[in-house]
């Protein structure tokens, strides 16, 4: 049963992740990849609020994190930084990095903190 | 944030994840991969087997149990590790083939 939670809200998750960062990442007319840090960033908002919020249930807690772990990715957001740096602009790749990086954490702390 | 202790399962997670996105990313670039199979590995298998939100709420677990230096410890690991796994996998892949 919380197998396929997992398994079924992870795959909606991934799914929203390539509609939405695809739909940004077109609209974005740019290359840097937005559609990653916006997905990125939003998720690490709702992690936050579902960490911090007595709300949350341990099968709605893991429904929704089995989600976000799907929505967000780590991967795709190293690949990406590497390619920025290709073939010499270094200032983007440490930009796509730090903002990912500083804003997620905050998003997270500010959502954990607006319901907890 | 009761939890503590260093977030070993994430770190391996992610780091497993960022060398195999890479690999089958230098592979399709070599050969004609469809776009299905695109969709399902990269976008699909690869990017939801990392994640990005339990990272940010490990690192901020750390800090507000006042672990500072793990935080610190555990986000340049697995951000120089993650992009060294996923250059290693580049590598590896495009020398092998």
């Amino acid at each position: 049963m919380t197998f396929a939670l997992i398994v079924g809200a992870g795959s909606l998750g991934a799914v929203c992740r390539y509609l939405v960062s695809g739909v940004l990442q077109r609209s974005a007319r740019s290359d840097f990849p937005v559609g990653t840090l916006v997905v990125n960033l939003t998720g690490a908002f709702t992690i936050g609020i579902v960490a911090g919020s007595p709300l949350f249930d341990p099968v709605a807690a893991t429904a929704v994190i089995s989600f976000l772990g799907g929505y967000t990715t780590f991967s795709t957001w190293m690949i990406e930084t590497i390619r920025l740096g290709l073939p010499d602009l270094r200032a983007r790749s440490i930009l796509n990095l730090t903002l990912t990086l500083v804003l997620g954490v905050t998003l997270t702390a500010a959502g954990y903190s607006l319901v907890g | 944030m009761a939890e503590t202790g260093f977030p070993t399962a994430t770190l391996i997670v992610n780091l497993t994840g960022s060398f195999l996105l890479a690999i089958y990313l230098v592979r399709r670039e070599q050969a004609t991969v469809g776009g299905w199979s695109f969709r399902f590995w990269a976008l699909g298998l690869f990017g939801s087997f990392t994640t990005f939100s339990a990272f940010s709420l490990e690192v901020t677990q750390l800090i507000g149990s006042g672990d500072g230096a793990s935080a610190v410890i555990y986000v340049v690991v697995s951000v120089v590790g993650g992009l060294f796994a996923a250059l290693l996998a580049q590598r590896l892949t495009t020398v092998m083939s």
